[in-house]
């Protein structure tokens, strides 16, 4: 079992996604950006990933990159709680 | 054990290695108002000491470039420990520059060696701490010449082994006919006229003194002091303090942005917010403002170095002194305010307490010297004169 809970991913990522419907799931593959996560967005995303997962994302992470798709961003967020228990 | 530095390219390195130390004494400098004595013997064996003397003469062959580096790294420890490293080497600069071959021979190679730590007397009471003019005249001595000078206020002077000394020329010479006199602590009597409890900056221990003796002829270093100030002093000066004051507010945001981002401790700010972000732009913008700055300057000096050596008339050139002048000025208001802008951002628990963690009460205090040290009200009026006898308008940087 996963120490990050898709559930609580999902609910931090899809309150900055502002052309997500709410009745549309997320799909894990699309690009971020066309739902609407700008750079500025990403930033608060990343603050709040960090606070719910207890993670810090290493520089070298805070590329756009990481911020792609939901799957790479769950996947890294993933990682980095795995390589910091 | 801490390697010396044997190049210039290994001065930064070296510097950087100093920063633990300087960071852990600062506090303590501070509260005593003493001179950082611990620090400089560290400066002695690190070769830095040496690093305007030039590779010939045994030193690191330095330039302004290589001072305003390794100054910004110490200013990140200890802005006070900074300054007196950067007023050494401007020292270091004018006598390996300006200084008879005999006397070069003589000290150069100490120097290099951390043998001798210099300071420079040129305030003096009565002349309102105009760099130019000297009253205490140069009396004939035998071969040589004896001085005695009061100066209210000498950067580490109580523990300097040597002086780089402004007096008026000889006793029938104008205020403006001014020497500049090499003198070791050993030829000297030195007395302590006054104690030093200032607001901040007070690990620079600047206090009075009374200094008399007798010195060679050729201590007297260059032909005329105003080509000396010119070509070396003023520009050594000027981005030996600026880059001290930069590297001392780049160390407190450096801190600061690390708890801004430190999940642990961010709790405290609002980072996401729109004010929060607008501030912490502007101080970031400040800090960058003062560094392209104080690059430019050292380029158009050492492009100046490079075409003319220390012929006087380039480096008199009215767009070259303001920009000099400029530095100075622009450096000691932004980063002053620039800090004082975090300081609010941090607030009270982390901005204005002496016990926070992040030394931001004391380089705030420490950075409110700038604009006094050589008073910018001075070098903006003579700027003001200056920018109208350019007419082309030939601004920094292009």
């Amino acid at each position: 079992m996963s120490p990050v809970s898709k559930e609580a991913f999902e609910r931090l990522l899809r309150s900055r996604l502002k052309y997500l419907d709410d009745d549309t799931e997320i799909d894990y593959d699309a690009e971020l950006r066309t739902l609407g996560l700008d750079s500025m967005a990403a930033l608060d995303l990343l603050f709040e990933l960090e606070d719910e997962f207890g993670v810090v994302f290493p520089e070298a992470l805070l590329v756009d990159e990481t911020f792609s798709t939901a799957a790479r961003l769950y996947s890294t967020v993933e990682s980095i709680a795995a390589g910091t228990r | 054990m801490i390697a010396a530095a044997r190049s210039a390219s290994d001065a930064v390195e070296a510097a950087r290695d100093l920063v633990p130390l300087l960071r852990a004494n600062a506090a303590a400098l501070d509260a005593e108002a003493a001179f950082p004595a611990e620090n400089l013997e560290a400066l002695r064996s690190s070769g830095l000491l040496g690093l305007m003397v030039p590779v010939e003469a045994g030193g690191l062959g330095g330039t302004s470039a290589t001072l305003a580096a390794v100054c910004r790294v110490l200013g990140e420890g200890c802005m006070s420990t900074a300054l007196i490293y950067g007023m050494h080497c401007q020292q270091v600069g004018v006598v390996a520059d300006h200084a008879d071959d005999s006397l070069r021979a003589r000290v150069l190679d100490r120097i290099g060696a951390g043998a001798l730590y210099v300071a420079s007397v040129t305030s003096e009471r009565g002349k309102g701490g105009h760099l130019l003019t000297a009253q205490a005249p140069l009396a004939p001595a035998g071969e040589g010449w004896r001085l005695e000078r009061d100066a209210p206020v000498v950067t580490g002077g109580a523990h300097a082994d040597a002086f780089l000394v402004t007096m008026r020329r000889d006793p029938a010479a104008p205020p403006s006919e001014v020497a500049l006199v090499w003198a070791k602590r050993s030829e000297l009597e030195v007395e302590v006229t006054s104690g030093w409890d200032p607001l901040g900056a007070r690990g620079t221990h600047s206090v009075g003194l009374r200094l008399a003796g007798e010195v060679p002829a050729d201590h007297v270093v260059g032909d005329r002091f105003h080509d000396v100030a010119v070509s070396s002093m003023i520009p050594l000066g000027h981005i030996a303090w600026a880059a001290s004051w930069l590297g001392a507010a780049t160390g407190v945001y450096r801190e600061m942005v690390g708890l801004f981002r430190d999940p642990a401790s961010r709790r405290g700010f609002d980072v996401t917010s729109d004010l929060f972000a607008t501030h912490l732009a502007r101080i970031r913008m400040q800090l960058s403002t003062v560094s392209a700055f104080l690059a430019s300057t050292v380029a158009a000096y050492e492009q100046i170095r490079g075409l003319a050596g220390t012929s006087p008339a380039p480096y008199e050139e009215p767009a070259f002194q303001l920009q000099i002048n400029d530095l100075k000025v622009l450096a000691s208001e932004t980063l002053f305010s620039g800090v004082d802008r975090l300081l609010e951002l941090s607030g009270l628990r982390y901005g204005y307490m002496r016990t926070a963690p992040v030394p931001l009460e004391r380089v705030f205090r420490d950075l409110r010297s700038a604009s006094l040290m050589y008073a910018n009200e001075r070098l903006l009026i003579a700027n003001g004169k200056l920018a109208l006898l350019d007419r082309d308008v030939t601004l920094a940087g292009s």
